[in-house]
């Protein structure tokens, strides 16, 4: 099974999330986050950079409607593994703040950060995996 | 029992016909970190993949892929 779109639809949606995430700087530096603002101009510049060099490739090879595989059965692999451990995680996480959770209210603060650690997690192994299979052309 | 060890050609291939992985992975209707995992061996790929890339590099599969066997697990 593998899904497969045009390569001006790929890029469009990750254009989308650079102007999405160019906001984010925006307004990390507006309300004076310059830390996180400086993290995500990094990730911006990189993200840019890449997406400026597919589409110029694209268009020089004339393949901006050509389909291109998105999801195959090795992606799907990826992700299941992130979620699997993310939620491996919040198993744990809920399962301990079930029992040592006095309260309802401190019981809804625990269960809000372990979904907020779990989607950490996910990135977070998504990353790793990115990092362990990346290769240059 | 020797356990085999799938290795390929897949690089050596895809280089002499002059692809990129994204003209291999668009011929073989997979993700270009598909060819990326194969090539550096971290993926054994499925039968169906493994004849989609051969079939796309013009040879037989078994001119891409070959066992080796390596280590003994009938103990």
């Amino acid at each position: 099974m593998s899904l497969r779109v045009p390569r001006i639809l790929k890029m469009f949606v990750s254009l989308v999330f650079v102007a999405l995430f160019t906001f984010v700087v925006y307004n990390s530096f507006e309300s004076g986050d310059n830390f996180r603002g400086i993290i995500f101009s990094a990730a911006i510049i990189v993200s840019a950079y890449v997406l400026i060099k597919d589409i110029v490739v694209a268009i020089k090879g004339n393949s901006l409607l050509n389909k291109e595989v998105v999801m195959d059965q090795f992606i799907i692999g990826r992700i299941k593994t992130s979620l699997s451990l993310s939620y491996l995680y919040l198993i744990v996480h809920l399962s301990i703040s079930l029992y040592s959770s006095d309260s309802l209210a401190a019981f809804k603060d625990s269960a809000t950060l372990a979904l907020f650690i779990s989607f950490l997690v996910f990135m977070l192994i998504q990353i790793f995996q990115a990092f362990i299979y990346h290769s240059r052309e | 029992m020797k356990r085999p060890i799938v290795y390929n050609n897949v690089k050596k291939y895809r280089v002499l016909m002059d692809m990129t992985q994204q003209e291999l992975a668009d011929k073989a209707l997979v993700h270009r970190q598909t060819i990326v995992s194969i090539e550096n061996k971290s993926y054994a790929p499925s039968i169906e993949v493994a004849y989609a890339i051969s079939i796309a590099v013009g040879k037989d599969i078994k001119e891409v892929f070959y066992i080796k066997e390596e280590g003994d697990v009938s103990k």
